[in-house]
């Protein structure tokens, strides 16, 4: 079974490497201009302050292979202490750090991020449109974040034990799922999910009785909420054993619960509405290697990299090519499943971000997962 | 119950052996797990495999991890050990008013919330002292927190240690420098190394404080975390695995060097 | 050897006596000022003022603590973490001390080796250790596939993991050793003559218990705590990570203000928790004896 995987894999790599030369013959010679210049003159190493999803090993020995510069990479864990470590440690401490969707203009407020020029980058027409008009990420014609992954997230349901199909949002607050569900520990996340169930307009800004409801519907929720695990893999495995039957985790929360021999789940997007990110590599200001890090992010968003890491974390990217690599093998259905096919997803989901009250969800939170 | 002879109760014997089970038991399922094919790094057994100790080999990350934690250990130790052997003897042979309160202040970093010393740490390192993170402002987090253990090792060794013995080498012409030179270092020594084992085995497990004063290096417990963080692979169980054996070994020395006593 | 040549020895050895506090002390002082004192105070000069987010205003408040200190719910969150440190170290006393008494029975190099074993597990991963307690009592594992297998359960039961009960028992399991190597070292200095001689004179093995062998091993017992409840006090893995999803203690709550980027309410919490232990410390110190803990 691991072996036909390997193989599927290896083909589909193949097929991607082939697209890219595609790409690169239309985008005239830009595409090689950058490793090529960075061999000369470039000084490292890059330091990434990035999610661990964010790269791949291959990715990163080639790099070394291809320019003598090494990478460092420290796993970021979130948005606001991201934010709290690299505007202390600034350039002198990181080059790139990986910010999650309107965490990104916030980042860029408070001075710690730098706007960069993207058009003549490799892939940069292969992205889809709503990313090459995010205007919150951009400042003029310049971006202030390399778009990576987005994905609404789902909310997974194992299907041995949930017969019936939900059709609202409300069914987290069936008894038949006590002590069944787990949410990532993110508080402002936890509370944000609880402000689409009771109806906020803005559940990322939500005003104090929307708040007060939000609180009470985590309140009431509580007793179904088996844990608040750090990050999603953690999801994943509880998913996969069985000991929770409900969860939110990105596209392809199925396959990747499958893979760890778990049970048939799927996915549901209530219509009351669903979180959703995407991210990005920023450029730190005043990074100290600015000009390796630019290589860097030029250098991993070549086809081959961007196909290898689609293929390891499945969930949707900004690029379209392993889109179309699906569509070429006949894999519509998969690229569906995933949403890799509906970027229209992107303008309808409630995204990821910093309300101007953090605190008063923090306390929200703690109020209830403390008491 | 309290027997005089080497006759020990039954109960005790029963309870000393399941101490032993309660401490052992979530090692043996690390080592067993660390052989088993399941990816899951959990049950089901699925069979054996040598794949994760492949692995282990393969991952440059986990690698330059454990290197890092060696390099911060090994950087911290020595300091630490030194620093908290000249406060040991000057706690054991100077009386002075504000002991009680000096001495209280000293084991405080010890006690502190790891990950509350080390956002204050990194406030000052980083804007006040204007250095960089890096895997040595983490060690410099390492000596503040592991000084109070060489502190209490060294002085444990003191206080029992016979004054006589100096006061004997001087009485015979020995020059103060000399008495510590030839006969209280020598004395001393086996508690300063137990010391330096001691700051060495904190060091490497030392966790808040690292998160947070260590630059783009990350050590060993960081990896973990993030590994943890992300689902625990069989890969991290290897690592457990050979911890423990290289453990064993570096413990029978300390072993050896604590008989000298 | 005449009275007046030893005292003429003897003098430099007095000078370079009272040498030693100056040198000993200095290292250890600077160190502590730069990289303990220091990141303190900015805290609580960070504690007292007005900061909002990365905007510090340089007008003082007392509302940052307030904010702690007058949250019935944080108070609480402290109160359960207290509770819960002492519910561990009391645990951890008793399972440790008929085990330390055990092992001064042992014959003496026996000792050593047993001992060397029990702090065997210190060497892996702090973090290992508390996820292979997650492979132990989960759902699907092995206590459940025990019960399961044996026929004593049906279905496998849930309550032994993502509670407070897991969060002790792991706490147990973590801090267990340094309670064991306090109260050896309390025990193995005993007079065993002491217990026979009481017991000649008709005294029971629960008052030979309260009456002797407590009161003298005290000081281990107090240096239980210090190793124990202090550092309990702030555990922020092992609630995280078996906790389930009312685990927080106080310093998850610390770390969530700072994740809210109150950095003055999360400076005035660090502040109170460092002068809690400061003052557990003090009281403690000269109770456990300290300089005898680690006479292994």
């Amino acid at each position: 079974m691991t072996s036909r995987h390997e193989w599927t894999r290896r083909h589909m790599l193949q097929r991607a490497a082939q697209a890219g030369i595609g790409g690169a013959a239309l985008s005239t010679a830009s595409r090689f201009a950058a490793p090529a210049q960075a061999a000369t003159n470039l000084q490292g190493p890059v330091n990434a302050f990035t999610w661990g999803g964010r790269i791949i090993p291959t990715e990163v020995a080639d790099f070394q292979k291809e320019t003598g510069i090494k990478l460092n990479f420290v796993g970021a864990s979130g948005n606001s202490e991201n934010l709290a470590k690299v505007k202390l440690g600034g350039g002198a401490q990181y080059d790139i750090v990986g910010v999650d969707a309107l965490w990104v203009p916030k980042f860029y407020q408070e001075g710690v991020i730098e706007v960069f020029d993207m058009a003549s980058w490799p892939q940069y027409n292969d992205m889809f449109d709503q990313f090459k008009n995010m205007s919150i990420w951009k400042v003029g014609d310049k971006f202030m974040a390399q778009p990576w992954a987005w994905s609404p997230l789902v909310l997974w349901y194992n299907t041995n034990h949930i017969k019936t199909p939900p059709t609202s949002i409300k069914f987290l607050w069936d008894p038949a799922l006590k002590q069944r569900i787990a949410l990532t520990r993110q508080q402002e996340d936890v509370i944000a999910w609880m402000g689409i169930a009771t109806g906020a307009k803005k559940p990322y800004d939500m005003t104090k009785e929307e708040l007060a409801n939000a609180k009470d519907g985590l309140k009431r929720l509580m007793p179904n909420i088996l844990k608040f695990p750090p990050q999603e893999e953690e999801l994943v495995k509880l998913m996969a054993d069985e000991t929770i039957w409900v969860t939110a985790l990105s596209a392809g929360g199925a396959l990747r619960i499958k893979d760890a021999g778990g049970p048939l789940c799927k996915g549901f997007l209530p219509p009351e509405g669903y979180i959703g990110y995407f991210d990005g590599d920023c450029l730190v200001k005043g990074a100290a290697h600015r000009d390796a890090a630019l290589a860097w992010m030029q250098h991993r968003v070549q086809a081959k990299y961007v196909m290898e890491n689609f293929l390891k974390y499945r969930r949707p990217l900004a690029y379209r090519g392993p889109l179309d690599v699906l569509k070429q093998e006949g894999k519509s259905d998969l690229a569906h499943e995933l949403f890799y096919d509906q970027p229209d997803l992107i303008a309808k989901m409630v995204v990821i971000g910093p309300p101007p009250n953090l605190g008063d969800y923090i306390d929200a939170f703690n109020e209830v997962a403390g008491s | 119950m309290f027997s005089t002879t080497r006759r020990i109760p039954l109960p005790l014997r029963l309870h000393g052996a399941a101490i032993y089970v309660f401490l052992y038991l979530p090692i043996a399922l690390m080592i067993f797990f660390s052989f088993n094919r399941s990816p899951l790094g959990t049950f089901p057994i699925t069979g054996y495999t040598l794949h994760w100790y492949q692995d282990l080999a393969e991952e440059d990350f986990l690698v330059s991890a454990f290197w890092n934690s060696v390099f911060v250990a090994a950087v911290a130790t020595p300091v630490a050990t030194l620093i908290g052997t000249l406060c040991a003897f000057g706690l054991v042979r100077a009386q002075f008013r504000l002991k009680p309160l000096f001495s209280s202040l000293i084991l405080l970093p010890m006690v502190v919330p790891g990950m509350l010393l080390g956002a204050a740490l990194l406030i000052v390192m980083v804007p006040i002292l204007g250095l960089t993170l890096s895997i040595w402002t983490a060690a410099a987090g390492h000596v503040v927190v592991t000084t109070p253990y060489a502190v209490l090792a060294v002085a444990t060794r003191l206080y029992g240690y016979d004054r006589r013995l100096d006061a004997a080498a001087a009485d015979l012409g020995a020059s103060p420098w000399r008495v510590l030179r030839y006969v209280t270092l020598p004395l001393v020594m086996p508690g300063i190394l137990a010391a330096a084992l001691i700051v060495f085995t904190v060091s490497l497990d030392t966790f808040g404080v690292t998160f947070f004063t260590i630059g783009t290096q990350g050590t060993l417990p960081m990896y973990i975390w993030a590994q943890v963080e992300n689902g625990v692979t069989p890969t991290v169980n290897a690592l457990g695995t050979l911890l423990i054996v290289g453990s064993v070994g570096i413990l029978g020395c300390a072993h050896l060097l604590l008989r000298r006593r | 050897m005449s009275v007046a040549q030893t005292a003429g020895y003897v003098a430099p050895r007095h000078r370079s006596r009272s040498r030693w506090p100056i040198y000993a002390f200095l290292p250890i002082t600077v160190m502590d000022f730069v990289l303990f004192v220091l990141p303190m105070l900015i805290m609580g000069i960070a504690s007292v003022l007005v900061i909002h987010e990365f905007h510090v205003e340089y007008r003082l408040t007392a509302n940052n603590y307030l904010f702690f200190l007058g949250s019935p719910l944080y108070l609480s969150i402290l109160g359960k973490s207290v509770l819960i440190a002492a519910v561990v170290t009391l645990a951890c006393l008793v399972i440790a001390f008929p085990f330390a008494y055990y092992l001064t029975l042992l014959p003496r190099h026996v000792q050593r080796i047993m001992l060397i074993l029990v702090i065997l597990p210190f060497w892996t991963s702090y973090l290992l250790r508390v996820y292979a307690w997650m492979t132990i009592l989960g759902e699907r594992g092995l206590i459940n596939r025990a019960l399961l297998g044996l026929g004593i359960l049906d279905e496998p039961v849930r309550f032994l993991l993502y509670n407070n009960y897991a969060v002790v028992l792991v706490s147990v399991y973590l801090y267990i050793p340094y309670c064991v190597l306090a109260l050896y070292t309390a025990i193995e200095r005993l007079d065993t003559s002491l217990f026979s001689a009481a017991m000649d004179l008709g005294a029971r093995p629960r008052q030979v218990f309260l009456h002797i062998m407590l009161p003298l091993t005290l000081p281990g017992v107090f240096a239980s705590f210090i190793f124990v409840f202090i550092p309990m006090v702030g555990e922020y893995v092992t609630p995280t990570l078996v906790g389930g999803a009312r685990g927080m203690m106080i310093v998850n709550i610390v770390v969530s203000q700072f994740q809210a980027l109150r950095f003055g309410i999360g400076s005035a919490m660090v502040f109170v928790i460092t002068a809690l232990a400061l003052c557990m410390v003090l009281a403690l110190r000269r109770m456990a004896r300290l300089e005898k803990v680690f006479g292994v």
